[in-house]
Protein backbone atom coordinates (compact mmCIF):
# COMPACT_ATOMS: atom_id res chain seq x y z
CA UNK A 1 0.00 0.00 0.00
CA UNK A 2 0.99 3.51 -0.95
CA UNK A 3 1.20 6.46 0.67
CA UNK A 4 1.42 9.00 -1.46
CA UNK A 5 -1.37 10.01 -3.35
CA UNK A 6 -1.76 10.48 -6.99
CA UNK A 7 -4.21 11.66 -9.17
CA UNK A 8 -5.52 9.58 -12.65
CA UNK A 9 -4.31 12.20 -14.55
CA UNK A 10 -0.87 12.20 -13.15
CA UNK A 11 -0.30 8.72 -13.80
CA UNK A 12 -1.46 8.95 -17.38
CA UNK A 13 0.95 11.57 -17.67
CA UNK A 14 3.83 10.14 -16.15
CA UNK A 15 3.02 6.84 -17.53
CA UNK A 16 2.80 8.84 -21.04
CA UNK A 17 6.10 10.31 -20.73
CA UNK A 18 7.40 7.06 -19.73
CA UNK A 19 6.11 5.24 -22.58
CA UNK A 20 7.09 8.36 -24.89
CA UNK A 21 11.35 7.91 -24.37
CA UNK A 22 11.09 4.22 -23.08
CA UNK A 23 9.20 2.73 -26.41
CA UNK A 24 11.25 4.44 -29.12
CA UNK A 25 11.82 1.02 -31.28
CA UNK A 26 8.73 2.25 -32.64
CA UNK A 27 10.53 5.23 -33.98
CA UNK A 28 13.06 3.33 -35.28
CA UNK A 29 10.57 0.89 -36.98
CA UNK A 30 8.81 4.25 -38.55
CA UNK A 31 12.12 5.17 -39.69
CA UNK A 32 13.14 2.41 -41.33
CA UNK A 33 9.44 1.48 -42.67
CA UNK A 34 9.20 4.90 -44.69
CA UNK A 35 13.11 4.71 -45.68
CA UNK A 36 12.19 1.40 -47.29
CA UNK A 37 9.00 2.75 -48.66
CA UNK A 38 10.58 5.69 -49.92
CA UNK A 39 12.93 3.25 -52.03
CA UNK A 40 9.74 1.47 -52.92
CA UNK A 41 8.61 4.59 -54.27
CA UNK A 42 10.86 4.94 -56.46
CA UNK A 43 10.07 1.38 -58.81
CA UNK A 44 6.93 3.11 -59.31
CA UNK A 45 3.35 3.57 -57.47
CA UNK A 46 1.79 2.68 -61.01
CA UNK A 47 1.11 3.73 -64.32
CA UNK A 48 -1.38 3.97 -67.10
CA UNK A 49 -1.21 3.92 -70.87
CA UNK A 50 -3.13 5.18 -74.19
CA UNK A 51 -2.48 4.79 -77.75
CA UNK A 52 -4.75 5.52 -80.98
CA UNK A 53 -3.88 4.81 -84.33
CA UNK A 54 -0.78 6.47 -84.46
CA UNK A 55 1.13 6.54 -80.85
CA UNK A 56 0.98 4.68 -77.90
CA UNK A 57 1.68 6.62 -75.09
CA UNK A 58 2.64 5.53 -71.18
CA UNK A 59 3.13 7.40 -68.41
CA UNK A 60 4.57 6.11 -65.35
CA UNK A 61 3.19 7.12 -62.13
CA UNK A 62 5.42 8.17 -58.65
CA UNK A 63 3.96 9.35 -55.28
CA UNK A 64 4.29 9.20 -51.82
CA UNK A 65 1.77 6.83 -51.38
CA UNK A 66 4.12 3.75 -50.69
CA UNK A 67 4.96 5.46 -47.69
CA UNK A 68 1.49 6.48 -46.71
CA UNK A 69 0.07 2.96 -46.37
CA UNK A 70 3.23 1.60 -45.02
CA UNK A 71 2.91 4.29 -42.50
CA UNK A 72 -0.62 3.18 -41.71
CA UNK A 73 0.51 -0.42 -41.42
CA UNK A 74 3.25 0.26 -38.96
CA UNK A 75 0.40 2.88 -36.77
CA UNK A 76 -1.42 -0.74 -36.87
CA UNK A 77 1.30 -2.99 -35.99
CA UNK A 78 2.09 -0.57 -32.99
CA UNK A 79 -0.58 -0.68 -32.27
CA UNK A 80 -0.92 -4.49 -31.76
CA UNK A 81 2.01 -4.88 -29.97
CA UNK A 82 1.06 -2.09 -27.30
CA UNK A 83 -1.18 -4.27 -26.01
CA UNK A 84 1.11 -7.37 -25.86
CA UNK A 85 1.76 -9.21 -22.45
CA UNK A 86 5.36 -7.82 -22.42
CA UNK A 87 4.58 -4.00 -22.83
CA UNK A 88 1.06 -4.57 -20.24
CA UNK A 89 3.56 -5.78 -17.37
CA UNK A 90 5.86 -3.30 -18.01
CA UNK A 91 3.45 -0.62 -16.35
CA UNK A 92 3.27 -2.48 -13.62
CA UNK A 93 6.92 -0.83 -12.48
CA UNK A 94 4.50 2.60 -11.76
CA UNK A 95 1.82 3.69 -9.68
CA UNK A 96 -0.91 2.22 -12.27
CA UNK A 97 -3.71 0.78 -12.64
CA UNK A 98 -5.22 -0.29 -16.11
CA UNK A 99 -6.99 2.67 -16.93
CA UNK A 100 -4.25 4.97 -16.65
CA UNK A 101 -1.80 2.33 -18.11
CA UNK A 102 -4.52 2.03 -21.32
CA UNK A 103 -5.06 6.05 -21.60
CA UNK A 104 -1.79 6.73 -21.81
CA UNK A 105 -1.14 4.00 -24.54
CA UNK A 106 -4.18 5.93 -26.26
CA UNK A 107 -2.06 8.99 -26.03
CA UNK A 108 1.06 7.23 -27.11
CA UNK A 109 -0.37 6.43 -30.10
CA UNK A 110 -1.89 9.65 -30.74
CA UNK A 111 1.71 11.11 -30.91
CA UNK A 112 2.35 7.92 -33.19
CA UNK A 113 -0.48 9.27 -35.58
CA UNK A 114 0.74 12.88 -35.35
CA UNK A 115 4.49 12.28 -35.45
CA UNK A 116 3.58 9.28 -38.75
CA UNK A 117 1.46 12.26 -40.65
CA UNK A 118 4.20 14.68 -40.53
CA UNK A 119 6.75 12.52 -41.84
CA UNK A 120 4.08 10.79 -44.06
CA UNK A 121 3.35 14.51 -45.65
CA UNK A 122 6.87 15.89 -45.65
CA UNK A 123 8.00 12.60 -47.12
CA UNK A 124 6.39 13.85 -50.65
CA UNK A 125 8.70 16.70 -50.82
CA UNK A 126 11.85 14.32 -49.92
CA UNK A 127 10.68 11.97 -52.91
CA UNK A 128 9.89 15.05 -54.89
CA UNK A 129 13.72 16.45 -54.70
CA UNK A 130 14.79 13.03 -55.82
CA UNK A 131 12.47 11.97 -58.69
CA UNK A 132 13.59 15.63 -60.19
CA UNK A 133 17.46 15.17 -59.80
CA UNK A 134 17.27 11.40 -60.94
CA UNK A 135 14.74 11.71 -63.94
CA UNK A 136 15.68 13.19 -67.24
CA UNK A 137 14.45 16.29 -68.27
CA UNK A 138 12.50 15.05 -71.02
CA UNK A 139 10.44 12.34 -69.01
CA UNK A 140 8.95 15.30 -65.80
CA UNK A 141 6.26 16.44 -66.91
CA UNK A 142 2.71 17.36 -65.08
CA UNK A 143 1.34 19.29 -62.06
CA UNK A 144 2.56 20.78 -58.65
CA UNK A 145 3.79 17.36 -56.89
CA UNK A 146 2.88 18.05 -52.67
CA UNK A 147 0.13 20.06 -53.93
CA UNK A 148 -0.73 23.99 -52.90
CA UNK A 149 -0.79 24.86 -48.98
CA UNK A 150 -4.31 23.80 -48.86
CA UNK A 151 -4.02 20.51 -50.22
CA UNK A 152 -1.03 19.81 -47.80
CA UNK A 153 -3.46 20.68 -45.45
CA UNK A 154 -6.18 18.41 -46.59
CA UNK A 155 -3.27 15.29 -46.97
CA UNK A 156 -2.42 15.90 -43.46
CA UNK A 157 -5.85 16.09 -41.98
CA UNK A 158 -6.53 12.67 -43.86
CA UNK A 159 -3.24 11.07 -42.96
CA UNK A 160 -3.78 11.74 -39.55
CA UNK A 161 -7.12 10.79 -39.71
CA UNK A 162 -6.44 6.91 -41.33
CA UNK A 163 -3.38 6.62 -38.97
CA UNK A 164 -5.77 7.11 -36.04
CA UNK A 165 -8.54 4.68 -37.59
CA UNK A 166 -5.72 1.79 -37.56
CA UNK A 167 -4.29 2.57 -33.93
CA UNK A 168 -7.34 2.18 -32.98
CA UNK A 169 -8.50 -1.07 -34.94
CA UNK A 170 -4.99 -2.64 -34.11
CA UNK A 171 -5.27 -1.52 -30.04
CA UNK A 172 -8.99 -3.34 -30.20
CA UNK A 173 -7.80 -6.20 -32.32
CA UNK A 174 -4.52 -6.27 -29.70
CA UNK A 175 -6.67 -6.70 -27.24
CA UNK A 176 -9.06 -8.92 -28.31
CA UNK A 177 -6.03 -11.32 -28.49
CA UNK A 178 -4.77 -11.04 -25.19
CA UNK A 179 -8.74 -11.83 -24.10
CA UNK A 180 -9.12 -14.99 -27.08
CA UNK A 181 -6.12 -15.32 -29.13
CA UNK A 182 -9.18 -17.39 -31.76
CA UNK A 183 -10.80 -14.40 -31.71
CA UNK A 184 -8.27 -11.81 -32.26
CA UNK A 185 -7.02 -14.07 -35.27
CA UNK A 186 -10.32 -14.44 -36.79
CA UNK A 187 -11.07 -10.95 -36.21
CA UNK A 188 -7.52 -10.21 -37.89
CA UNK A 189 -8.42 -12.99 -40.49
CA UNK A 190 -11.77 -10.79 -41.47
CA UNK A 191 -9.66 -7.44 -41.53
CA UNK A 192 -6.71 -8.61 -43.88
CA UNK A 193 -9.63 -10.48 -46.53
CA UNK A 194 -11.73 -7.48 -45.62
CA UNK A 195 -10.80 -5.61 -49.07
CA UNK A 196 -10.73 -8.44 -51.13
CA UNK A 197 -14.64 -8.75 -50.54
CA UNK A 198 -15.60 -5.18 -50.25
CA UNK A 199 -17.59 -4.91 -53.32
CA UNK A 200 -19.17 -8.11 -52.97
CA UNK A 201 -21.25 -7.78 -49.61
CA UNK A 202 -23.76 -5.20 -48.53
CA UNK A 203 -22.47 -4.46 -45.02
CA UNK A 204 -18.90 -4.13 -46.61
CA UNK A 205 -20.43 -1.54 -49.36
CA UNK A 206 -21.89 0.43 -46.42
CA UNK A 207 -18.36 0.66 -44.76
CA UNK A 208 -16.71 1.55 -47.57
CA UNK A 209 -19.33 4.41 -48.48
CA UNK A 210 -19.62 5.53 -45.01
CA UNK A 211 -15.27 5.98 -44.43
CA UNK A 212 -13.90 5.76 -47.97
CA UNK A 213 -16.43 7.55 -50.00
CA UNK A 214 -16.78 10.58 -47.19
CA UNK A 215 -15.50 13.78 -49.29
CA UNK A 216 -15.47 16.17 -46.41
CA UNK A 217 -12.18 15.86 -44.20
CA UNK A 218 -14.35 17.62 -41.62
CA UNK A 219 -17.15 14.39 -41.33
CA UNK A 220 -14.49 12.22 -42.24
CA UNK A 221 -12.77 13.28 -39.05
CA UNK A 222 -15.86 13.46 -36.85
CA UNK A 223 -16.66 9.37 -37.97
CA UNK A 224 -12.91 8.43 -37.30
CA UNK A 225 -13.19 10.29 -34.44
CA UNK A 226 -16.27 8.96 -32.89
CA UNK A 227 -15.25 5.29 -34.45
CA UNK A 228 -12.06 5.54 -32.55
CA UNK A 229 -13.52 6.87 -29.13
CA UNK A 230 -15.56 3.53 -29.44
CA UNK A 231 -13.04 1.16 -30.10
CA UNK A 232 -10.27 2.45 -27.51
CA UNK A 233 -13.08 2.79 -24.51
CA UNK A 234 -14.57 -0.93 -25.82
CA UNK A 235 -10.72 -2.14 -26.06
CA UNK A 236 -10.20 -0.23 -22.27
CA UNK A 237 -13.61 -1.57 -21.18
CA UNK A 238 -12.50 -5.56 -21.77
CA UNK A 239 -8.81 -5.46 -20.44
CA UNK A 240 -10.16 -3.52 -17.47
CA UNK A 241 -12.47 -6.77 -16.72
CA UNK A 242 -9.03 -8.58 -16.87
CA UNK A 243 -8.07 -10.53 -13.46
CA UNK A 244 -5.05 -8.49 -12.00
CA UNK A 245 -1.66 -9.67 -12.43
CA UNK A 246 -0.29 -12.92 -10.53
CA UNK B 1 -1.47 -10.33 -58.06
CA UNK B 2 -3.33 -9.69 -54.99
CA UNK B 3 -1.46 -13.07 -53.48
CA UNK B 4 1.98 -11.24 -54.33
CA UNK B 5 0.52 -8.07 -52.41
CA UNK B 6 -0.48 -9.92 -49.69
CA UNK B 7 2.83 -12.37 -49.05
CA UNK B 8 4.76 -8.88 -49.85
CA UNK B 9 2.71 -7.03 -46.86
CA UNK B 10 2.56 -10.38 -44.72
CA UNK B 11 6.89 -10.16 -45.03
CA UNK B 12 6.38 -6.41 -44.04
CA UNK B 13 4.23 -7.07 -41.21
CA UNK B 14 6.72 -9.99 -39.76
CA UNK B 15 9.62 -7.70 -40.31
CA UNK B 16 8.31 -4.72 -38.48
CA UNK B 17 6.84 -7.23 -35.57
CA UNK B 18 10.23 -8.72 -35.13
CA UNK B 19 11.91 -5.55 -34.82
CA UNK B 20 9.06 -4.32 -32.62
CA UNK B 21 8.42 -6.94 -30.45
CA UNK B 22 11.28 -7.06 -27.67
CA UNK B 23 9.92 -5.84 -24.54
CA UNK B 24 11.25 -2.57 -23.14
CA UNK B 25 13.53 -4.26 -20.34
CA UNK B 26 14.49 -7.25 -22.36
CA UNK B 27 16.23 -5.13 -25.87
CA UNK B 28 19.96 -4.67 -26.24
CA UNK B 29 20.11 -0.81 -26.49
CA UNK B 30 21.98 -0.10 -29.49
CA UNK B 31 21.16 3.25 -29.89
CA UNK B 32 19.95 5.87 -26.62
CA UNK B 33 17.10 7.49 -26.50
CA UNK B 34 18.57 10.35 -26.80
CA UNK B 35 20.40 9.58 -29.74
CA UNK B 36 17.47 8.18 -31.18
CA UNK B 37 15.88 11.23 -30.85
CA UNK B 38 18.39 12.73 -32.62
CA UNK B 39 18.29 10.13 -35.38
CA UNK B 40 14.59 11.12 -35.78
CA UNK B 41 15.09 14.75 -35.72
CA UNK B 42 17.68 14.66 -38.39
CA UNK B 43 15.23 12.74 -40.46
CA UNK B 44 12.33 15.25 -40.05
CA UNK B 45 15.37 17.78 -40.89
CA UNK B 46 16.10 16.14 -44.19
CA UNK B 47 12.30 16.26 -44.74
CA UNK B 48 11.94 19.93 -44.35
CA UNK B 49 14.76 21.05 -45.80
CA UNK B 50 13.16 18.57 -49.09
CA UNK B 51 10.29 21.15 -48.78
CA UNK B 52 12.25 23.81 -48.81
CA UNK B 53 14.37 22.80 -52.07
CA UNK B 54 11.02 21.55 -53.43
CA UNK B 55 9.80 25.22 -53.50
CA UNK B 56 12.77 26.70 -54.86
CA UNK B 57 12.45 23.97 -57.77
CA UNK B 58 10.47 24.68 -60.82
CA UNK B 59 7.46 22.47 -60.47
CA UNK B 60 7.44 21.03 -64.63
CA UNK B 61 10.28 20.69 -66.74
CA UNK B 62 8.50 20.26 -69.90
CA UNK B 63 7.30 24.03 -71.81
CA UNK B 64 3.62 24.48 -72.64
CA UNK B 65 2.36 23.59 -68.99
CA UNK B 66 1.45 26.96 -67.80
CA UNK B 67 -0.83 26.95 -71.08
CA UNK B 68 -1.99 23.35 -70.36
CA UNK B 69 -5.77 23.54 -70.83
CA UNK B 70 -7.45 22.72 -67.99
CA UNK B 71 -10.62 20.13 -69.02
CA UNK B 72 -11.15 17.60 -71.77
CA UNK B 73 -13.57 19.14 -73.54
CA UNK B 74 -11.61 22.39 -73.87
CA UNK B 75 -8.85 19.77 -76.00
CA UNK B 76 -11.71 18.41 -77.45
CA UNK B 77 -13.43 21.75 -78.27
CA UNK B 78 -10.18 22.77 -80.19
CA UNK B 79 -10.27 19.85 -82.69
CA UNK B 80 -13.48 20.51 -83.08
CA UNK B 81 -13.20 23.71 -83.99
CA UNK B 82 -10.76 22.75 -86.79
CA UNK B 83 -12.92 19.69 -88.15
CA UNK B 84 -16.18 21.65 -88.52
CA UNK B 85 -14.26 24.99 -89.87
CA UNK B 86 -12.95 22.80 -92.82
CA UNK B 87 -15.69 20.79 -93.48
CA UNK B 88 -17.84 23.68 -93.74
CA UNK B 89 -14.87 24.93 -95.80
CA UNK B 90 -14.59 28.32 -93.43
CA UNK B 91 -10.95 28.16 -93.32
CA UNK B 92 -10.15 31.07 -92.06
CA UNK B 93 -12.45 30.18 -89.04
CA UNK B 94 -9.16 28.26 -87.80
CA UNK B 95 -7.16 29.98 -85.32
CA UNK B 96 -4.05 31.14 -87.28
CA UNK B 97 -1.79 29.37 -84.60
CA UNK B 98 -2.56 26.30 -85.76
CA UNK B 99 -1.27 26.71 -89.26
CA UNK B 100 1.23 24.41 -89.75
CA UNK B 101 2.28 25.65 -93.29
CA UNK B 102 1.33 25.80 -96.82
CA UNK B 103 3.25 24.65 -100.06
CA UNK B 104 3.16 24.83 -103.47
CA UNK B 105 3.32 21.92 -105.86
CA UNK B 106 4.34 22.31 -109.57
CA UNK B 107 1.41 19.47 -110.97
CA UNK B 108 1.08 19.10 -114.98
CA UNK B 109 -1.30 16.03 -115.13
CA UNK B 110 -4.31 15.47 -115.66
CA UNK B 111 -5.72 13.14 -113.22
CA UNK B 112 -4.81 13.47 -109.73
CA UNK B 113 -4.88 10.69 -106.96
CA UNK B 114 -4.67 11.53 -102.93
CA UNK B 115 -3.12 9.03 -101.18
CA UNK B 116 -3.90 9.83 -97.16
CA UNK B 117 -1.82 7.01 -95.82
CA UNK B 118 -2.31 6.99 -92.20
CA UNK B 119 -4.38 9.95 -92.18
CA UNK B 120 -8.33 8.12 -92.71
CA UNK B 121 -7.23 6.20 -89.38
CA UNK B 122 -6.63 9.74 -87.85
CA UNK B 123 -9.31 12.97 -87.45
CA UNK B 124 -8.54 14.56 -90.43
CA UNK B 125 -10.76 16.71 -93.48
CA UNK B 126 -8.97 16.80 -96.80
CA UNK B 127 -10.86 19.78 -98.15
CA UNK B 128 -10.73 20.62 -101.95
CA UNK B 129 -11.12 23.80 -103.53
CA UNK B 130 -11.23 24.28 -106.99
CA UNK B 131 -8.99 27.49 -108.36
CA UNK B 132 -8.38 28.62 -112.13
CA UNK B 133 -4.37 29.33 -111.59
CA UNK B 134 -3.08 26.40 -113.88
CA UNK B 135 0.40 24.33 -113.15
CA UNK B 136 0.29 23.90 -109.84
CA UNK B 137 -1.26 22.67 -106.62
CA UNK B 138 -1.24 24.84 -103.29
CA UNK B 139 -1.61 23.02 -99.99
CA UNK B 140 -2.64 24.71 -96.59
CA UNK B 141 -1.92 22.80 -93.46
CA UNK B 142 -3.91 23.02 -90.10
CA UNK B 143 -3.02 21.23 -87.35
CA UNK B 144 -4.87 21.53 -83.58
CA UNK B 145 -2.55 20.39 -80.38
CA UNK B 146 -2.05 16.86 -79.53
CA UNK B 147 -2.70 17.02 -75.99
CA UNK B 148 -2.00 15.13 -72.68
CA UNK B 149 -3.82 16.24 -69.49
CA UNK B 150 -4.18 19.28 -70.90
CA UNK B 151 -0.51 19.79 -72.10
CA UNK B 152 0.51 20.25 -75.68
CA UNK B 153 2.80 17.99 -76.69
CA UNK B 154 2.69 18.59 -80.36
CA UNK B 155 6.23 19.01 -80.81
CA UNK B 156 6.68 14.93 -80.35
CA UNK B 157 4.71 14.67 -83.65
CA UNK B 158 5.85 15.57 -87.04
CA UNK B 159 4.17 17.55 -89.67
CA UNK B 160 2.48 15.32 -92.58
CA UNK B 161 4.66 15.24 -95.21
CA UNK B 162 3.09 16.13 -98.60
CA UNK B 163 4.22 15.15 -102.33
CA UNK B 164 3.41 13.86 -105.37
CA UNK B 165 4.99 11.07 -107.64
CA UNK B 166 3.49 10.47 -110.98
CA UNK B 167 -0.47 11.61 -110.51
CA UNK B 168 -0.70 10.86 -106.71
CA UNK B 169 -0.60 12.97 -103.84
CA UNK B 170 0.71 11.76 -101.05
CA UNK B 171 0.39 12.57 -97.03
CA UNK B 172 2.71 11.09 -95.08
CA UNK B 173 1.61 11.27 -91.34
CA UNK B 174 4.52 9.76 -89.50
CA UNK B 175 4.26 7.69 -86.56
CA UNK B 176 6.38 8.80 -83.20
CA UNK B 177 5.59 4.99 -82.30
CA UNK B 178 5.36 4.89 -78.60
CA UNK B 179 6.20 8.06 -75.81
CA UNK B 180 6.82 7.81 -72.51
CA UNK B 181 6.85 10.17 -69.88
CA UNK B 182 6.86 9.92 -65.95
CA UNK B 183 4.60 12.12 -63.45
CA UNK B 184 5.02 13.09 -60.25
CA UNK B 185 1.37 12.47 -58.70
CA UNK B 186 -0.43 13.88 -55.85
CA UNK B 187 -0.83 12.21 -52.60
CA UNK B 188 -3.87 9.37 -53.61
CA UNK B 189 -6.07 10.36 -50.51
CA UNK B 190 -6.40 13.73 -51.54
CA UNK B 191 -8.78 12.12 -54.25
CA UNK B 192 -11.34 11.67 -51.58
CA UNK B 193 -11.53 15.02 -50.32
CA UNK B 194 -10.58 16.93 -52.99
CA UNK B 195 -12.31 15.10 -55.93
CA UNK B 196 -12.40 17.57 -58.51
CA UNK B 197 -8.39 17.93 -58.05
CA UNK B 198 -6.11 15.50 -60.76
CA UNK B 199 -4.99 12.41 -58.63
CA UNK B 200 -2.87 11.15 -61.39
CA UNK B 201 -5.01 8.33 -61.98
CA UNK B 202 -5.45 7.67 -65.61
CA UNK B 203 -4.40 10.09 -68.01
CA UNK B 204 -6.36 12.13 -70.74
CA UNK B 205 -4.89 11.73 -74.28
CA UNK B 206 -6.55 13.54 -77.58
CA UNK B 207 -4.48 13.75 -81.04
CA UNK B 208 -4.91 16.79 -82.98
CA UNK B 209 -6.79 16.86 -85.67
CA UNK B 210 -5.38 17.75 -89.61
CA UNK B 211 -6.93 19.60 -92.16
CA UNK B 212 -6.02 20.02 -95.30
CA UNK B 213 -6.83 22.63 -97.82
CA UNK B 214 -5.72 21.25 -101.68
CA UNK B 215 -6.79 24.15 -103.89
CA UNK B 216 -6.70 22.49 -106.97
CA UNK B 217 -7.00 23.57 -110.80
CA UNK B 218 -10.33 23.44 -112.81
CA UNK B 219 -8.69 21.31 -115.22
CA UNK B 220 -7.30 18.54 -113.10
CA UNK B 221 -9.52 15.44 -112.61
CA UNK B 222 -9.82 14.83 -108.91
CA UNK B 223 -9.82 10.63 -108.64
CA UNK B 224 -11.43 10.23 -105.48
CA UNK B 225 -12.17 6.84 -103.90
CA UNK B 226 -14.73 6.80 -101.49
CA UNK B 227 -13.59 8.90 -98.60
CA UNK B 228 -15.80 9.85 -96.12
CA UNK B 229 -12.89 12.65 -95.15
CA UNK B 230 -12.25 14.12 -98.46
CA UNK B 231 -14.55 16.79 -99.66
CA UNK B 232 -14.74 19.57 -102.21
CA UNK B 233 -15.93 22.58 -101.67
CA UNK B 234 -18.28 24.57 -103.50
Amino acid sequence: MSLSKITLGEAVKKQYKYKLFSYYDAIKSLLIIQLIAIVFSFIGSGGSSTSDMNVTISVDTYSSDVVFFFTVLWMFITAILLTTRAYRYEDFSFITNRISSQLANTLYLLTGAAAGTITTVLSTFLLYVIFYFTNSSETIFGYSAAGSPGELMLAAGGTFFYLLAAAALGYFLGVLTQINRLLGFFAAAILLFLPMFLGQFYIFNQISTFYFQESSLLLFGLKILLSALLLFCAAILLLNKREVRV
Amino acid sequence: MIIFQFMFFCLVFAGIFLLFRKTPRKRKNLFSTRKMFMILAGYVGILLVSMVIYYFLPQHKMEGVEEALGSWEEAFEEGAEVYEAAHRGDFEDIPEEYLIGEKTIPYDKNTLLIQPGMLDETMAVIAIERVENEGEIQVIHYRSPYRLDGIDISHEFENTEINTVENQLILTASSPGEISYAQFTKPVILSQFNPSGHSGMGINYHAGTEAFLLKVPENIEVLQEDESFIQFLE
